[in-house]
């Protein structure tokens, strides 16, 4: 069942018309089998609706899953020198110092970017999954809202990668002192480019699919 | 924001037979598949899906040769943010300064290579590769008026690198890379990074320009 505020549209697919994922050119199927398809312009797909398409994105969230514990534990850089030592820091640890030294708003930025962004798209795209495998109606507009989200913000999370890279860089000064990516940094990086593969290879078309029973 | 209506089925393919047939008078809203008939749009105006809310398509705020002018200023920015420091670093008197390539190459030097592929990938090679596609597409467009041999892997190649490339973070990460090291050591932003604030920019001026215009424009050109 739709809701009664639901605007209403046409589904391009129960007219035989369908637009192409990459190019947006719009193709009518006269006695072509969806299967074959190819759009005439830029010769994708069109048929991007097979259910691997969601075995695909459930794999790809596991993986991250399973890697954001190490992501989050390990150690992503250590830091050495004469006066400090040699000291290992975690995502988690380097916002806290960011914390103390005062600078609490880039603080909130790299925990947004850090931790939120990646726990909260996996979250995210398990629940809008989960709903459109079983055809769920509820809150299209809202779903479909909250993907555009998830893909507008997925990349963001790489800003901590890229700030090691930098400080590896900048602290060159020999014995005096140094920085070392570690390994907690590649496990990372791996989930935010896991959670951009996910976010990627789910259609979000598969939400307004509907139920034989529907309507 | 211009009425979309719903539009009906076409006629028989014109050829007889089965076949895939053209619609460029429809749009297919790429996130809920509502379809609509094809609004023309003035300059700076927008459609959305009434459904879903997703951008359907905008006007031609930018001419071919404005996207042709904005790409030949980020591929001149692009040099310059490269060549310049990103960051400078003064510890007890002794200088120091990180320049993107110099970074990836001391990450890479340091045995995390993976790493510095991956942020290679993210702040430099895609950035590029989408600097130099647009510039390998849209010129004979706007020069020759046809299409460049490849057009399709091209265009294909272009979105690819558009969805990783990630010049705005790299600009963010070095503002907290320098507040990061402020208790070790005083840091300051270089050209570089100003470069890279630039960069962003253009490449955000760039891609709402939007792909499906290029896609179009070729579709017209071809038609003529």
């Amino acid at each position: 069942m739709s809701r009664p505020d639901e605007p209403q549209a046409l589904g391009a697919r129960t007219l035989g018309l369908h637009g192409c994922h990459i190019c947006g050119l719009v193709s009518e199927l006269q006695g072509v089998p969806l299967e074959k398809a190819r759009c005439p312009r830029c010769h994708a797909h069109l048929h991007r609706h097979a259910n691997l398409g969601l075995q695909r994105t459930w794999a790809y969230l596991f993986a991250a899953g399973v890697l954001y514990v190490p992501a989050n534990v390990l150690p992503v850089m250590s830091t050495a020198s004469v006066w400090g030592g040699r000291e290992s820091h975690t995502i988690l640890g380097g916002i806290l110092e960011l914390w103390h030294s005062g600078s609490w708003e880039l603080a909130l930025i790299v925990f947004v970017a850090s931790i939120a962004v990646p726990l909260m798209k996996m979250i995210a795209l398990s629940l809008l999954a989960a709903s459109s495998q079983r055809g769920a109606a509820w809150a299209r507009p809202e779903r479909t809202r909250l993907y555009r989200m998830v893909e507008a913000v997925g990349h963001w999370s790489m800003l901590d990668v890229l700030v090691v890279v930098l400080l590896v860089a900048m602290v060159r000064f020999g014995a005096l002192a140094s920085v070392q990516p570690e390994s907690g940094l590649l496990a990372f990086g791996t989930v935010v480019v896991l959670t951009m593969l996910a976010s990627e290879s789910f259609d979000p078309r598969l939400i307004w699919n509907r139920r034989p029973d529907d309507e | 924001m211009p009425h979309a209506s719903f539009p009906g089925r076409a006629g028989p393919h014109p050829h007889g037979g089965a076949g895939i047939l053209p619609r460029p008078d429809l749009v297919v809203c790429e996130e809920c598949d509502a379809l609509y008939r094809r609004p023309l749009l003035r300059s700076s105006e927008r459609s959305r899906c009434r459904r879903c809310g997703a951008l359907l398509g905008r006007g031609h705020a930018l001419a071919l040769p404005g996207i042709l002018a904005l790409t030949l200023a980020a591929l001149a920015v692009f040099v310059i943010a490269n060549l310049e420091p990103v960051v400078q670093i003064n510890l007890r008197g002794v200088h120091n300064e990180a320049s993107l390539p110099g970074a990836l190459r001391h990450t890479w030097q340091s045995g995390e290579r993976l790493i510095a592929v991956m942020a290679g990938m993210a702040a430099f090679v895609f950035p590029l590769l989408v600097i130099l596609l647009r510039l390998y597409v849209v010129l004979p467009l706007v020069l020759w008026a046809r299409t460049p041999p490849g057009w399709i892997v091209a265009m294909r190649t272009l979105r690819f690198s558009s969805r990783w490339s990630m010049v705005e973070v790299l600009m963010l990460s070095a503002l907290v890379s320098i507040v990061r090291i402020a208790s070790m050591a005083h840091a300051v932003p270089g050209v570089g990074l100003f470069g890279f604030g630039a960069l962003a920019l253009l490449l955000a001026a760039l891609d709402s320009a939007g792909l499906h215009r290029l896609w179009d424009c070729a579709d017209e050109l071809r038609a003529r």
